[in-house]
């Protein structure tokens, strides 16, 4: 049997009486890349929040792997960055929470640092909403990939960007899965081209398919 | 997406909470900070000019109505009864409620709809640990501070309106006010304020956490906050205030 850190087992659920997802099954691998694609209304959004434990499924159930428990980072089809709180606190609360080591740092060079590495300097200050919608979902993946959890879980995967910022969101991670991080990503489109082995899924008619 | 629906549950959760949140609040100090100032401190001049219009109101009032009746000693314990210990403390959760009650629904149902909430649920942090207590406990604090305010302000406005009909010296109006003063007139509007502050933040935290998907499910939610809340308060206020005369009387 292969391992898996997450388990998907006969999952089926509806969205107000209407079958959304009929019978999925999958396991995913430790450190593997999985892209699923599906037009819009196949149920990516569901199945990023039956996996998230967002929503719990009518039958079959999501299983996490007992001993590392839900180690996730998760990047929505939206930013969903805390609205009232500066881009710096919404950095912190994850720094904090997670209690990154800051490498001899403090907080605000650190954060700072990060923001400079992912092209968005000077912005610490700001509020989610002075930033447009793809640095905002930068700033998701950051929050998202601070404390290099064992999956990474990405709705409409890089949906807002195209040309060298979809190059550099890719080369980012790319990095992270170097590191050992499982990616899990849902697009409506085909997957770009990676470094490493690409488990390509089908999301149609309520079902996976590879 | 999960939801407590019951509010019972929802106390439940929110009791356990309260008791470990200490653990946690290295992550939710600011929002508890921000919360006693948005609703301690920018509250504060609509708090103020309604309560020293009920301290003038009352004195004017009650004065011209006891010295009809020929009880003119009793203005002090009138005073005492509105602004210090019934209705001030009443006064107060309601403004707070339309204020800052409103916020709490309206931006928590706003946060549901943004997604904000779930992407703290999938980083492991507990929407009612970080969100829900740090907001419940702010409000206590800072309808504790605004009932000081009120108080002070409202004594000030009784005061304003005697020496503007009768030229009574400040001593003279202070040692009759603190003369006709009981200890259950110090500690019950403690009492009616931090339950005021636990039951509006509890229940408008409850209706914001309670919206679903769609963003017009907000105001429906926020309306019946505000009404639910200034039932539960009128019913507080009363049990409180029966309690507390019963207790004195016996």
């Amino acid at each position: 049997m292969m391992t898996s850190f997450l388990r998907l087992n006969a999952v089926k659920k509806s969205v107000y009486d209407r079958p959304v997802l009929k019978q999925i099954d999958y396991a995913f691998a430790p450190k593997s890349i999985t892209w699923i694609k599906g037009a819009e209304g196949q149920g990516k959004s569901l199945l990023t929040n039956l996996i998230c434990n967002l929503e719990t499924p009518d039958e079959g159930s999501v299983d996490w792997d007992e001993c590392k428990g839900r180690d996730m980072g998760v990047v929505f089809d939206t930013s969903a960055l805390i609205s009232n709180s500066s881009i710096a606190q919404n950095l912190a609360l994850a720094i904090d929470h997670y209690r990154v080591p800051l490498n001899g740092k403090n907080k605000n060079e650190y954060i700072s640092e990060l923001l400079n590495i992912w092209g968005l300097p000077k912005t610490e200050n700001l509020r989610p909403v002075a930033l447009s919608r793809g640095q905002c979902v930068r700033i998701a993946l950051i929050r998202a990939l601070i404390a290099s959890p064992t999956a990474f879980i990405w709705d409409d995967a890089f949906e807002c960007f195209a040309g060298e910022d979809l190059r550099f969101v890719h080369r980012k991670l790319q990095e992270a899965h170097t590191q050992g991080m499982a990616l899990i990503l849902l697009s409506r489109y085909p997957s770009i081209p990676w470094d490493f082995a690409v488990n390509e899924l089908q999301l149609e008619d309520g079902r996976l398919k590879s | 997406m999960k939801m407590t629906d019951h509010i019972l549950d929802y106390l439940d959760e929110l009791l356990r909470e309260l008791l470990t949140w200490h653990k946690n609040r290295h992550v939710s100090v600011l929002v508890l900070i921000n919360q006693v100032l948005f609703t301690g401190f920018e509250a504060l001049g609509p708090v103020l000019v309604s309560s020293f219009l009920l301290g003038g109101l009352v004195a004017y009032t009650g004065r011209t109505f006891l010295t009809d009746l020929g009880q003119n000693q009793l203005i002090y314990n009138l005073i005492i009864m509105a602004v210090v210990r019934d209705v001030g403390p009443l006064v107060v959760g309601i403004i707070i409620l339309l204020r800052s009650g409103t916020a709490i629904t309206t931006e928590l149902g706003s946060m549901r709809i943004n997604r904000e909430i779930d992407a703290l649920e999938t980083m492991g942090i507990s929407s009612m640990s970080y969100l829900v207590v740090p907001r419940v406990i702010g409000m206590v604090f800072a309808i504790l501070i605004l009932s000081a305010y009120f108080t002070a302000m409202g004594l000030s406005g009784a005061y304003i309106t005697f020496f503007w009909l009768a030229k009574i010296p400040f001593t003279d109006f202070f040692m009759r006010l603190t003369n006709a003063l009981t200890a259950a007139d110090l500690y019950i509007p403690l009492i009616k304020a931090v339950f005021t502050g636990l039951l509006i933040g509890t229940l408008c935290s409850f209706h914001g956490l309670s919206v679903g998907r769609a963003p017009t499910e907000i105001p429906q939610r926020a309306i019946k906050a505000v009404t639910q809340c200034v039932l539960a308060l009128l019913f507080l206020h009363g049990i409180i205030a029966l309690i507390s005369f019963s207790w004195e009387a016996a």
